[in-house]
């Protein structure tokens, strides 16, 4: 089975490197900024109640919203799935995650999300609490419930969680 | 479709491929899978195998083949088959065969040149917001700061300054930017700048100075103001910064002690004024030259501290029968002290009347005058008389006094009788007569206990038992005079280098 997943979020919040941690267990410390569209599959097994099942996950990685270009609803159409991503150093990253959310249930209003507070491992460094944003963005978000994650993936933190997570998500509603 | 294969190979970096209506292509060129970077096993294969971008957006080109749709567009693919590519995936519909054309756009130009592009604009925003984040905590940094704050450029106009500033000069911060000192009009910080600023501008460095301002509600305050030249982008002078303490409450402060060290300092002439009155006054009390007495010899040693001090004794002749002494010693010193034993002087001379030849009487009444008069203070005394008829002999009560040495004629001394409590602490309390023989060529020594409380450098007394017999013994001379001295030196070759902190009276009686 294969199914697309979208990872949206503001620029240089880290989607190409949380995907880069996922798919080939690396991490660039330099920033490059994508372009378009940039697919990458990653098999994952998820566990059943009475089986395992194999599923292939198509990574849309996809321009970040930089305030000026938007990211197109074209390239959410036909996702089964979506991560928002947000920088838990640049507040107003966390904040937009509900316009992401938005813009990507008009296109996909049956996907699932999960959101990924990303950057952990600089936090303190900028004198940042993470409680904090927690409690700012699941404050802001009225449905979020526990699809959240703290990630890092310079420290590889939760990383396969979430995407783990997402596609567990994805596997349950296509077999209910 | 060799049409529009000739139209589209005409074009370099373009790619075309029938799709047919099962969403599988048939014959894909071996250049375009060079291209891709896929097997050549794929030269037959799904849409969604070869350009997996298109997963979940199958029915869009179902619907280019049914017509349904005039064409789909798949901007800016990224791969990395060897080198990076961009290219842009359009979708049309193929009208001869009732299925579609795949386009295959090569855009890796213009998608470098675009990320290029994208990316120094997505740097300067985030340099840009950490400059803004840089600025909002130094200007946190700059109004929690309670001192005012403000830089000017180098031509004296206010770039910016903290709340403190802006309170102190009495308009909002975004009024004040912009402005020079003259342009607000407002002597106090007229008063601020100075000549040396363009001193500072040349040569940089910094200055600190003292000033007096007027705040924006005409209050005068005492500052100390710090003013550096700042640089500014190449290296040239950019302005001075400049930060106020304001020292008001500390010079307020150095003014009340200045005024309290003044004050004290008069009261305290006054005092030392009173305490040479008192000197005196107690020195009139104090009868230092001893009486004649027939039968014996008296020497005296009055040592009192420079300050007043607390002891007193008085020796008084009773004719044929010998002579009368009161040694008394007060708690304290000073003024209080010396008008304590000017009252203790007055009751001393009215109960002689009454009680010369008895010394327990005499110090009963004295305890209940004092205790009586004030309860507060009490005493340590002696009253005895020296009795020098046929029988020879000293009678004589203490209270809580240290007890009269007699240093007999071969050369041992001994202590006398025994003490009642401090006088004038309970009413009515009795003290017992003591009386001790007392032969020709012994000596009666009477003293405060300025003499066996006498500390040395390791920080031990003489005390009351052997070491102050001891004393008298070692001191034990032809004369009462030259015994009194020897004592005295005794005493202060014991003590050494530690200052007295008690008056010492010592008297000595020779019997003959």
């Amino acid at each position: 089975m294969k199914c697309k997943v979208v990872l949206i979020g503001d620029y240089a919040v880290g989607k190409t490197s949380l995907i880069q941690r996922f798919v080939f267990d690396v991490f660039r410390d330099t920033y490059l900024t994508t372009i378009g569209v940039k697919v990458t599959k990653k098999d994952v097994t998820v566990a059943l109640a009475k089986e395992n099942a194999e599923v292939s996950l198509l990574l849309w990685d996809i321009a970040g919203d930089d305030g000026f270009s938007k990211v197109s609803p074209e390239y959410m159409r036909g996702a089964a799935g979506g991560i928002m991503v947000s920088d838990v150093t640049r507040p107003e990253t966390v904040r937009n995650m509900q316009h992401h959310v938005a813009a990507m249930r008009a296109v996909c209003p049956e996907a699932e999300f999960v959101f990924a507070l990303n950057k952990s491992d600089i936090a303190d460094s900028n004198s940042i609490r993470i409680d904090d944003v927690v409690a700012q963005f699941t404050g802001a978000m009225s449905s979020v419930h526990e699809n959240w994650f703290v990630t890092s993936a310079k420290e590889n933190s939760n990383v396969d969680a979430l995407f783990t997570y997402l596609a567990s998500k994805i596997i349950h509603k296509v077999n209910l | 479709m060799s049409a529009v294969n000739e139209v589209i190979s005409s074009r370099f970096g373009i790619y075309s491929l029938v799709l047919g209506k099962n969403l599988t292509f048939q014959n894909v060129p071996v250049d375009l899978l060079d291209y891709l970077g896929v097997e050549s096993s794929m030269a037959r294969s799904e849409i969604s195998e070869l350009f997996p971008e298109v997963v979940g957006l199958e029915p869009d080109i179902m619907e280019i083949i049914s017509g349904l749709l005039e064409k789909f567009l798949l901007g800016y693919v990224n791969r990395i088959p060897e080198r990076e590519i961009f290219f842009n995936l359009h979708v049309y519909p193929y009208e001869i065969n009732k299925n579609a054309i795949v386009v295959i756009e090569d855009v890796t130009e213009s998608g470098m040149s675009l990320r290029h592009v994208q990316q120094r604009r997505n740097e300067l925003f985030l340099a840009n917001m950490e400059l803004l984040h840089r600025d909002e905590f130094i200007s946190t940094l700059l109004n929690t700061m309670t001192n005012p704050v403000f830089y000017k450029d180098e031509r004296g106009r206010y770039l910016g300054c903290n709340t403190a500033f802006a309170a102190f000069v009495g308009m909002e911060q975004h009024e004040i930017i912009g402005k020079t000192d003259h342009d607000m009009m407002f002597p106090g910080i007229v008063s601020l700048h100075r000549e040396d600023d363009k001193d500072l501008l040349v040569s940089g460095g910094e200055r600190h100075y003292e000033s007096v301002v007027k705040n924006c509600r005409g209050e005068e305050r005492y500052v100390i103001v710090s003013r550096a030249a700042f640089p500014a982008v190449g290296g040239s002078t950019g302005g001075i910064v400049g930060v106020m303490a304001d020292i008001t409450e500390r010079k307020e402060m150095e003014d009340r002690l200045a005024k309290s060290e003044e004050s004290l300092r008069d009261r305290n002439a006054v005092m030392e004024n009173d305490l040479r009155l008192a000197r005196k006054t107690l020195s009139a009390l104090i009868d230092e030259t001893p009486p004649d007495i027939p039968g014996c010899s008296i020497a005296v040693r009055y040592q009192p501290l420079e300050e007043v001090g607390g002891d007193y004794f008085s020796i008084v002749p009773l004719g044929e029968m010998g002579a009368a002494v009161f040694l008394c010693d007060i708690t304290g010193h000073g003024v209080t002290a010396a008008l304590f034993l000017s009252l203790i002087k007055y009751f001393s001379e009215r109960i002689f009347f009454t009680c010369s030849n008895d010394p327990g009487g005499y110090l009963f009444r004295m305890n209940n005058e004092l205790h009586g008069y004030i309860a507060s203070y009490f005493i340590t005394g002696l009253y005895g008389v020296l009795d020098l008829g046929t029988i020879k002999k000293f009678r004589f009560s203490a209270g809580a006094h240290p007890l009269p040495v007699i240093l007999r004629k071969n050369g041992k001394a001994e202590f006398a009788g025994e003490s009642g409590i401090v006088i004038g602490f309970v009413a009515n309390a009795t003290y017992p007569e003591n009386e001790v023989r007392i032969f020709s060529g012994d000596m009666v020594f009477l003293y405060t206990d300025g003499i066996p409380e006498t500390r040395n450098k390791q920080d031990r007394i003489v005390g009351f038992e052997e070491e102050l017999l001891s004393l008298f013994e070692r001191g034990r001379r032809s004369t009462i005079e030259d015994t009194l001295d020897a004592v005295m030196k005794s005493l202060g070759e014991y003590r050494g280098d530690v200052p007295y902190d008690d008056d010492i009276i010592l008297l000595g009686f020779e019997i003959y």
